[in-house]
């Protein structure tokens, strides 16, 4: 299952910029895709729609290169099964979580090593420009190769480490309430602008009378 | 002028892979060189090679509208110095446009749609974000290489149609609603008291500008406060 989940991963990183950029790799969609590989879209869509609200207004803006969203849904989406698999319970979602946080970190690190590694193929392409095909496409199996080194050693570690923390000594609850709270945040510093506020202000307002009736 | 369906799938499809040798010091160059071999005859791929290393650097799905036009000035023989003159000035205009639309508008309103949908409803939440997400996308590169193509360097003026500035006031609106009715995912019995607050302190932490990292770190002490009390 570790190999299946990093090659999938893997696979699905692509999209983050090398191949496409049909929005496969935001995590809610991993989360979906994951779930349905290991039998349970419903709980794969929640996960990865948490990752996606902690990185909603991650933006990758010209030479920016933010945290590694699409990482971090995939290899939360990932442990979260795998400790499911090996468990035969409900994971604790507080290491499913620290888990993605961990992989947005490194992500973000591998991401700008191979960003530096591909000025090798651009530099031989100056030299010789027939093998431009080459070394254009030669990027694709760089970021391939990236998604495996990721996400091969986390989910490894994931299936061998026995977690110390109980599923009965953690609030799930409160997590939720800062995963909600951040991506409400995350909307209203996207979106807040004079004439998007009263949007804003009814869905509130929708939200609340839901919740009261 | 027209661009021909053959040559526009050969245009779109290799735009698709635009970004792959993306590197820090010549961005979407290669990628942008192997588009613009899929635009010209065979003859004329030497010349292409060899002369148009540029550096080039834009928004990915905005990418067409700046090489269709360069193909209508090489066809037209424009000298190589006024190409990149040109090229350089348009990227920019066309980054920043794609970037406010896309990256900031458009992605995180349907995306806040799909988590909602996607919550409480199932696989049709991720499917009307994909769907209506590739719908835009995917029509904006195929627009992008028959417009510029069609109307060459004027194709910058595109960016001051007011069908555009609509199409982002619609996606801000949508995506303001959207998170206004974000906490309608919680279920009724989780205590909301800390969301508004939560929410409060975040919103200047972004404001503020705090690395991701740092907010996270805020995210992680909150949650061992939150351990150690119970």
């Amino acid at each position: 299952m570790v190999i299946l989940l990093t090659l999938i991963g893997a696979l699905i990183l692509l999209d983050k910029y090398a191949v496409g950029e049909f929005g496969l790799s935001q995590p809610i969609v991993s989360g979906a895709i994951i779930g349905a590989l290991c039998g349970d879209v419903q709980v794969g869509i929640f996960v990865g729609a948490l990752f996606q609200l902690v990185f909603l207004a991650n933006l990758p803006i010209g030479k920016d290169v933010p945290p590694d969203a699409q990482a971090a849904g995939i290899a939360g989406c990932g442990s979260y099964f795998l400790l499911k698999s090996i468990n035969q319970n409900e994971p604790n979602l507080m290491i499913v979580f620290l888990v993605g946080i961990l992989v947005s970190v490194i992500g973000n690190y591998l991401d700008i090593i191979v960003r530096r590694i591909n000025e090798g193929p651009f530099y031989r392409f100056l030299r010789d420009n027939k093998k431009l095909y080459i070394c254009h496409f030669s990027g694709i199996v760089m970021a391939f190769l990236r998604g495996v080194f990721l996400f091969l050693p986390i989910f490894l570690l994931v299936s061998i480490i026995r977690f110390p923390f109980s599923a009965a000594a953690f609030n799930k609850d409160f997590l939720l309430i800062v995963i909600f709270a951040l991506g409400i945040a995350n909307g209203i510093y996207l979106y807040l602008k004079r004439q998007s506020f009263y949007f804003l202000v009814i869905g509130a307002i929708c939200a609340l009378v839901y919740f009261v009736f | 002028m027209r661009i021909g369906l053959f040559r526009l799938l050969k245009l779109f499809f290799a735009s698709l892979f635009l970004q792959s040798s993306w590197s820090f010091h010549s961005m979407q160059s290669l990628g942008f060189l192997v588009i613009a071999m899929m635009g010209v005859d065979q003859k004329k791929q030497e010349f292409l090679q060899q002369h148009s290393r540029t550096f080039f650097n834009t928004h990915p799905y905005m990418a067409g509208f700046i090489i269709g036009a360069m193909l209508n000035a090489y066809e037209k023989e424009h000298s190589l110095d006024d190409l990149k003159k040109h090229i350089m000035v348009s990227q920019s205009a066309f980054a920043s446009f794609g970037d406010t639309l896309f990256w900031q508008t458009i992605r995180p309103a349907l995306l806040a749609i799909a988590i909602i949908t996607g919550v409480k409803y199932g696989v049709i939440g991720v499917i009307i974000f994909l769907l209506f997400y590739n719908l835009i996308h995917i029509y904006f590169r195929f627009y992008g290489f028959t417009t510029g193509y069609k109307i060459g360097w004027d194709v910058i003026y595109i960016l001051k149609d007011k069908k555009l500035q609509w199409m982002q006031r619609i996606f801000e609106s949508i995506g303001a609603f959207s998170i206004g009715l974000m906490p309608i995912i919680l279920e009724k019995e989780v205590n909301l008291i800390f969301l508004i607050p939560l929410s409060g302190i975040f919103l200047i932490l972004l404001w503020k500008r705090l690395a991701p990292i740092l907010i996270l770190t805020f995210v992680f002490i909150l949650i061992i406060i939150n351990l150690i009390l119970l």
